[in-house]
């Protein structure tokens, strides 16, 4: 599906600032894997997903995508079969235009933007049953701008634009940390739903042990560039959020974690 | 009168410019400098051919299609050299200027012994009072004006319902939104620099064929009349979304024009053209943000 072969990727190259994040990384995402990704801030999870995306490309190494290479080729290409659904609600949608014409947006995902009529009004039936799925009583509000949705509202509505025209790889980045708890556990059993319905691989970072234990069925730990923990099949569901940590001090890493990591275990 | 219906009719072509400018400026988000020189660029193209071939509306054709040109030159420098949209406006402004005066050969060109779409001889010739003749004429200008402008907005309205039309809208509103659903943001980028600079062009042109004059000069102060025109109008106009943004800066162009009518009526000197339409937006921006209110709020309350 997507395998990362000996990347490396060195930020501020040749300046004595320079920081080495990924020496000759290996990874390889199976198709149809859903896989939560772990690890403490700056442990190289957002760049990782920006080495696989094409925000950024690696100084060495090469990255394939369903057994062709990738390496280089320009975000906006890759995107046509990968999705990404970021932190901050802001990113997903565009503000200024209503939740209508996003949708219709995100529906021609892929295919070229022309001259054609940007909102059909024959989707509208099919975006409503779409978003009351979300149970966010949005699906009377297809003309509302986006600017007036909250920020779980708006994130409901970035994955399920993401996820319009079915992804081949969803990359979700901490997509709930901006949320309060209550509407990031749904937008969890969202993302959830919406993944094992379409057979998406994923990957989703988190900082929420739970979550990362509960969903999906691969568990990585990322520190410092390396994966140091990679957990699938019984060995995954026999996890606990104390077993996890537990694994940590095996790993004697325990004194790198961040506060923020060892807090969110609730 | 007459000088409120010559205001409304140079109202109406600074309305051309300002679709332009709001194209760029508040749908885009890219303050564009570009359009200081691609306005005499419109003029010289159209002065020349109206000149040389006796046609107008080829003349108003070849306009836009060389301000398309510059602006995806303007476009090109911002998306494949990586220059900020301020520099890349500097650059393509300072370098045209000597193109301008390259194509035109000398700094201007008088047109009004030519055959131009504002041309009402046939319609005034039979009329022998004078001040009914320049009545009519100006009417008659108006009434080109109006349709010249409203097949503008039509088509620009019916371009940014488009698919395409949304990705700029997009681009200016969230750029990682147009990387995610798969498009290259600098062609739309190019494209939308493209369409704004051709309508700076086309209002040159225009104000060319109306002033019966080319003048390199006429450039210079462009980018400040757009912008005064698209921040009244969107600011006075919000409330009246049927208009859409093309109908309000038309408006808000108008209103400019009227404004500085108003000025040399109440005997403002002509030379403080360009300080009354630094005022103009100036008062659109800070009633429109509430800080003039928010000043004598705080006088109010220090007493």
């Amino acid at each position: 599906m997507i395998e990362l072969r000996q990347v490396s990727k060195t930020f501020n190259r040749n300046t004595p600032n320079a920081l080495t994040l990924f020496s000759d990384l290996n990874l390889k995402i199976e198709e149809g894997e859903f896989v939560t990704l772990i690890g403490s801030n700056g442990s190289g999870k957002t760049t990782l997903f920006n080495l696989i995306c094409g925000t950024l490309y690696p100084d060495s190494g090469t990255i394939y995508f369903d057994d062709s290479e990738i390496t280089h080729m320009a975000e906006h290409l890759r995107n046509r079969s990968f999705a990404r659904v970021f932190q901050d609600p802001l990113k997903g949608a565009s503000p200024s235009l209503t939740i209508l014409e996003n949708l219709s947006m995100a529906n021609r995902k892929g295919k070229p933007f022309d001259l054609g009529r940007a909102v059909r009004r024959e989707d509208i039936s099919h975006f409503r049953s779409l978003l009351s799925f979300l149970e966010l009583d949005l699906q009377d509000k297809l003309d509302t701008p986006v600017s007036a949705l909250s920020g779980g509202q708006r994130q409901a509505l970035s994955l399920l634009m993401a996820t319009l025209v079915t992804p081949k790889l969803l990359l979700l980045d901490e997509h709930t940390a901006a949320l309060d708890p209550k509407t990031s556990d749904r937008i969890i059993e969202l993302t959830s739903k919406i993944v094992k319905d379409k057979g998406i691989t994923a990957i989703m970072i988190t900082h929420n042990l739970k979550q990362a234990i509960e969903c999906g069925d691969r568990l990585l730990m990322l520190h410092k560039g390396e994966i140091v923990l990679d957990l699938k099949g019984k060995e995954k569901a026999a996890l606990s959020v104390s077993s996890l940590i537990e694994r940590f001090d095996r790993l004697k890493i325990t004194g790198d974690l961040s506060d923020e990591m060892l807090l969110s275990d609730n | 009168m007459t000088i409120f219906l010559d205001a409304v009719n140079q109202g109406l072509y600074y309305g051309i410019l300002a679709m332009g400018v709001v194209l760029t400026y508040k749908i885009l988000d890219f303050p564009d400098l570009s359009v200081d020189s691609t306005a005499p660029l419109g003029g010289v193209i159209c002065a020349l051919t109206v000149r040389n071939l006796g046609q107008p509306v080829l003349g108003l054709l070849l306009a836009f299609l060389a301000g398309v040109l510059a602006g995806c030159v303007t476009g090109i420098l911002h998306v494949n050299f990586k220059i900020s949209p301020l520099l890349c406006g500097i650059m393509v402004m300072t370098g045209l200027y000597s193109i301008n005066l390259w194509i035109g050969n000398t700094s201007n060109l008088p047109v009004f012994n030519h055959s131009l779409i504002f041309n009402s001889d046939w319609l005034v010739g039979g009329i022998l009072d004078r001040g009914m003749r320049t009545l009519v004429t100006s009417l008659y200008q108006m009434a080109v004006l109006l349709v010249l402008v409203l097949i503008i907005k039509l088509v620009l309205d019916w371009f940014l319902s488009t698919r395409f039309g949304f990705l700029i809208r997009i681009t200016g509103d969230n750029p990682q939104l147009v990387h995610g659903l798969g498009a290259d943001i600098g062609k739309v980028k190019i494209a939308a620099l493209a369409i704004a600079n051709g309508l700076a062009a086309l209002y040159g042109a225009t104000a060319v064929q109306y002033l019966g004059m080319y003048d390199i000069t006429m450039g210079s102060g462009t980018i400040a009349a757009g912008l005064a025109a698209v921040i009244l109008g969107t600011t006075l106009f919000r409330k009246l979304p049927v208009l859409k943004m093309t109908g309000m800066v038309v408006c808000g162009a108008v209103l400019y024009r009227l404004a500085i009518a108003l000025a040399y009526r109440l005997h403002a000197p002509i030379s403080f053209e360009r300080l009354v339409t630094v005022l103009i937006f100036f008062a659109a921006i800070a009633l429109n943000n509430g800080s003039i209110k928010s000043l004598f709020h705080k006088e109010a309350s220090h007493d």
